[in-house]
């Protein structure tokens, strides 16, 4: 699942050479940071910020208190819990549930965590069809591919290619506009959530206070997957709580505005439980699961606040690296500055060398994250791990060497004529080609600053 | 699965065991800039312009026949009525003209593809956000409403709040049934190629009918 | 009393752009302050830090440190020493400025010798703009010359020291000089440090959009707090043959005094 970002070096630079993928992603991600801006302009953001970031931080530093607490109160309300250390409890579990229900399909709305887990192809295998029912995943899903941004997953693609896709694939008839290919997916999935069984989605709040899930969308595809069933289960992460039913006024108001300009979602279901007694249709059922799978493995340590996250995507948005070389390059599930994050953190540090220093830590991210998470900085972090845990060796001479010179202020004047005299591409070769390929180097002045201050004096 | 959550619950007292404990004091004060308030009149310019900008429309009227009228001039061509709709307005579908059903005549175990015929959907709500253009609805059948094409939502004038920070309180937090639904405008989305697309799976027409009886 | 800088030069700036650091002093000089150039300064030792190695860092940081705190000299017969109460460290780039303010501590937190010092440190150390604005007063310069400039914020500058409206103030000081806002100014130029030799395609694309939002102002000089933001994005225009010039603000101002 996070094994792509071990090739992280030779992907980028595949993503990178695909005009048209740049071309999407730039269009989508600078509209994106257009509307957010817009759409922030009525709220005080850095007051939203500062709370959400408060919230965030009494919830995950008492979330063995916040979890039990939705624990109670969701299984008062008819819920039933499962709680998952490792992917594979989890999809054993969505199986089993599967399973009683005696489910062919599945009809599922957007979730991060089904994607970390892998759970639709492992559904698959044991004959169950878990159709994703959210516009983009479902382009993605018919094109056996992965999403490659978090809010837009089928944003690589153009309406051409989108259009071919379902002629071939559905039958529809070639035509690229896409108010066409919306309808007909409308047709097709409509078929499903009449048909379907068993619902899955995730979740983008729990409230600690009343056991209630918490799902936004703009389509009503999450709607249709968690009511046209006889079970609804959820998938998500334990670090998903939040304590209070109040404590939504602020994050309603930031998680539209970062992910795509919109002061709201078209639709948020807050689901208490299954149908009661007077309900005439919804789930029977309603299953969460919790999944680990390495977050509690965060807490205690300086990265705890990564567990914050609200998965808007603003980051994504602003980083001009993701923007260049969009989500498939990462990897991972995770893409993006949070993702490069989460992919070593959750997985390992070395799933993801490389991700860490495709950065220029410009802070952009940091600066809009609605959850105040210092992403840069931590990224910074984690590249010292990296090299804690393991050295390219050239590097690290290269780095003693330099560090050896500068703490003798003669060497360092020593070595700093012997750069600018002699050619400079010659001596700093490995890097300067990769320079030089590029750019022009500065002209070499005769004289150091210090050299001319001497005479001077 | 026992197992599970005690290690799941371990690991989390684990890690926080020596990590700062970290009380958040909750401002109350709102996050708008400009602060809603104001009676009804001032409450729904605000409600139907963000309601208009998302792509649906508000309309107020002083009489149910007027209401009926309006219903039944943009109804399509089946409407599925959820009986709390017509409750303290009885005459609200009198001068509808096209067959409607209503959700007392259906039962716990309905056929699926029996919600699926009706284009056209009224329902009531427990309020209206003027700061967002939102209605929340809490049904007791789901189906109807989020499979219409055309969705009418019957108002009180009392029910219109000024903002999200009034709808997440106390008073809304203990509400009945499994779910409440927020609805801001109609299904929307920008998947491809981020051109906007409405009327995606839910509703794409929306309709907030406020009756503004002299109280 | 005269303000007493005592000047920090960027290792790059000292090797490869002495202008800046000249046109710094001068224009230091120009503004009534005593300048002091300690000589035992090398590198504030960014590179390594941000490439992770800290250990390397720590050591370079330590000895920057102690050039400035520990300045002790025989100028024209007097004997200077560094004082915290009223000496100033002044350095003509956001981002070593950065590092050594925002930085330093959490890097120097260990070694009980620098636990006293470094808060002493950062609370004297600043950025040219930032000294001109908070500590000299913006409105005791004024310059003449005739230009259509714009202005590059570098990241540090903007996002870890939080300055903006410095430079421009200066830059409004000087008659003649029009300033072109950048489009998108607070996107990265895809300079940082070794990224540009990490990933150069990622790197030089950053630059290219920075470049044609230079063409779309219309500005001949793209003016800069940051010499290393300047020194990727000259050598990208050079290569691709624009002619604008790219130029430190400090050399702006001492071109606006002739």
């Amino acid at each position: 699942m996070a094994l792509g970002s071990k090739h992280f070096k030779e992907l980028y630079k595949r993503e990178f050479e695909n005009d048209q993928l740049r071309g999407n992603l730039k269009k989508a991600t600078i509209q994106a940071v257009d509307k957010r801006e817009e759409s922030f302009a009525e709220v005080d953001f850095p007051f939203l910020q500062d709370q959400a970031k408060k919230i965030k931080q009494e919830s995950i530093s008492h979330l063995n208190e916040y979890l039990s607490r939705f624990d109670d109160m969701a299984q008062r309300n008819g819920c039933k819990l499962f709680y998952a250390q490792s992917p594979d409890e989890a999809k054993d579990y969505v199986l089993e549930v599967a399973r009683k229900f005696d489910a062919k399909t599945i009809v599922k709305s957007k979730s991060m965590v089904t994607e970390e887990i892998e759970l639709v192809p492992f559904l698959g295998e044991h004959g169950i069809d878990a159709v994703e029912t959210d516009l983009g995943e479902y382009i993605v899903q018919l094109a056996h591919e992965k999403p490659s941004h978090i809010t837009t997953p089928a944003i690589h693609k153009s309406r051409r290619e989108i259009a071919e896709l379902f002629h071939e694939k559905i039958g529809s008839e070639l035509n690229s506009d896409p108010k066409f290919l919306t309808a007909e997916a409308r047709k097709v999935l409509r078929e499903k959530f009449l048909g379907a069984e068993v619902g899955i989605s995730g979740a983008n709040f729990l409230i600690a206070e009343t056991g209630d899930v918490v799902v936004v969308e703009n389509e009503g595809n999450a709607r249709l997957s968690t009511s046209s069933v006889k079970a609804h289960v959820v998938v998500t992460g334990i670090e998903k709580v939040i304590p209070k039913f109040s404590d939504l006024r602020i994050f309603m108001r930031v998680l539209g505005r970062s992910s795509t300009g919109q002061k709201l979602t078209s639709y948020i279901s807050i689901i208490r439980g299954p149908r009661t007694k007077t309900e005439k249709d919804g789930p029977e059922e309603v299953h969460i699961v919790l999944l680990d799978n390495g977050r509690s493995g965060l807490l205690g340590t300086e990265y705890q606040d990564v567990l914050h996250c609200i998965r808007c995507g603003a980051c994504l948005n602003v980083c001009p690296i993701y923007r260049n070389i969009g989500g498939h390059a990462y990897g991972s599930v995770y893409p993006g500055p949070i993702g490069s994050l989460v992919t070593p953190l959750f997985y390992g540090l070395e799933t993801a060398r490389d991700l860490p220093f495709a950065s220029t830590l410009c802070g952009n991210c940091a600066e809009v994250c609605p959850v105040g998470i210092e992403i840069h900085h931590h990224l910074l972090s984690l590249r010292h791990e990296m090299i804690l845990a393991k050295k390219p060796w050239m590097e690290r001479l290269i780095f003693r060497n330099f560090r050896k010179v500068m703490l003798r202020p003669r060497r360092y004047e020593f070595m700093g004529k012997v750069v600018r005299l002699f050619s400079m591409a010659n001596f700093l070769k490995p890097f300067m080609k990769k320079w030089t390929a590029y750019r022009e180097i500065p002209e070499r002045p005769p004289s150091s600053f210090r050299e001319i201050y001497r005479n001077n004096k | 699965m026992k197992d599970s959550r005690e290690k799941i619950f371990a690991a989390i007292r684990h890690g926080l065991r020596e990590s700062k404990k970290f009380v958040a004091i909750r401002n109350d004060r709102s996050p708008l800039k400009r602060i809603l308030n104001g009676g009804f009149a001032s409450l729904f310019e605000k409600f139907n312009s963000e309601l208009k900008s998302l792509g649906g429309e508000a309309v107020v009227f002083d009489d149910e026949k007027d209401a009926s009228k309006f219903i039944s001039g943009h109804a399509g061509e089946r409407l599925f009525v959820y009986d709390e709709a017509l409750s303290g307005h009885e005459h609200l579908i009198d001068e509808v003209s096209v067959p409607v059903s209503m959700s007392s005549n259906f039962n716990f175990g309905y056929d699926k593809r029996d919600a699926a015929v009706f284009d056209s959907a009224l329902s009531s709500c427990i309020a209206c956000i003027a700061e967002t253009g939102t209605v929340v609805t809490s049904n007791n059948m789901r189906l109807p409403a989020a499979l219409a094409t055309k969705l009418f939502v019957i108002a009180e004038s009392r029910s219109l709040i000024p903002s999200l920070d009034d709808l997440f309180k106390d008073e809304y937090k203990d509400f009945k049934g499994s779910n409440l639904f927020l609805i801001s405008g109609p299904s929307r989305t920008a998947d491809i190629e981020k051109e906007l697309v409405t009327g995606v799976h839910g509703p794409k027409e929306v309709y907030v009918i406020f009756i503004n009886k002299n109280e | 009393m005269q303000i007493r800088v005592f000047l920090f030069v960027p290792c790059y700036i000292d090797q490869f752009f002495p202008n800046v650091a000249e046109s710094t002093l001068r224009i230091l000089k120009h503004l009534g302050c005593e300048v002091i150039f300690p000589e035992d300064q090398t590198c504030c030792g960014q590179p390594a830090y941000n490439s992770g190695y800290f250990e390397e860092a720590r050591l370079m940081a330590m000895h920057e440190v102690n050039a400035f705190l520990r300045f002790k000299s025989s100028i024209e017969g007097k004997n200077i020493e560094f004082d915290v109460q009223r000496d100033y460290i002044v350095g003509p780039s956001g981002s070593c400025v950065a590092m050594m303010r925002n930085f330093y501590p959490a890097l120097l937190s260990d070694d009980s010798q620098f636990a006293d010092t470094i808060g002493k440190f950062t609370s004297r150390t600043f950025e040219f703009t930032e000294f001109i604005n908070r500590v000299i007063k913006v409105d005791n310069f004024r310059g003449r010359m005739n230009a259509v400039v714009s202005y590059h914020d570098s990241c540090h500058s903007l996002r870890e020291l939080g300055l903006r409206e410095e430079a421009r103030n200066i830059l409004k000081r000087i008659d003649g000089l029009k300033l072109v806002e950048l489009p998108y100014s607070d996107v990265c130029c895809g300079f940082g440090g070794t990224f540009a030799v990490k990933f150069p395609e990622i790197s030089t694309a950053m630059a290219d959009e920075k470049l044609k939002h230079l063409d779309s102002t219309r500005a001949d000089i793209l003016v800069s707090g940051d010499m290393s933001c300047l020194m990727h994005l000259q050598g990208r225009a050079k290569r691709i043959g624009m002619s604008q010039r790219f130029a430190h603000i400090s050399e702006i101002m001492s071109e606006s005094i002739k």
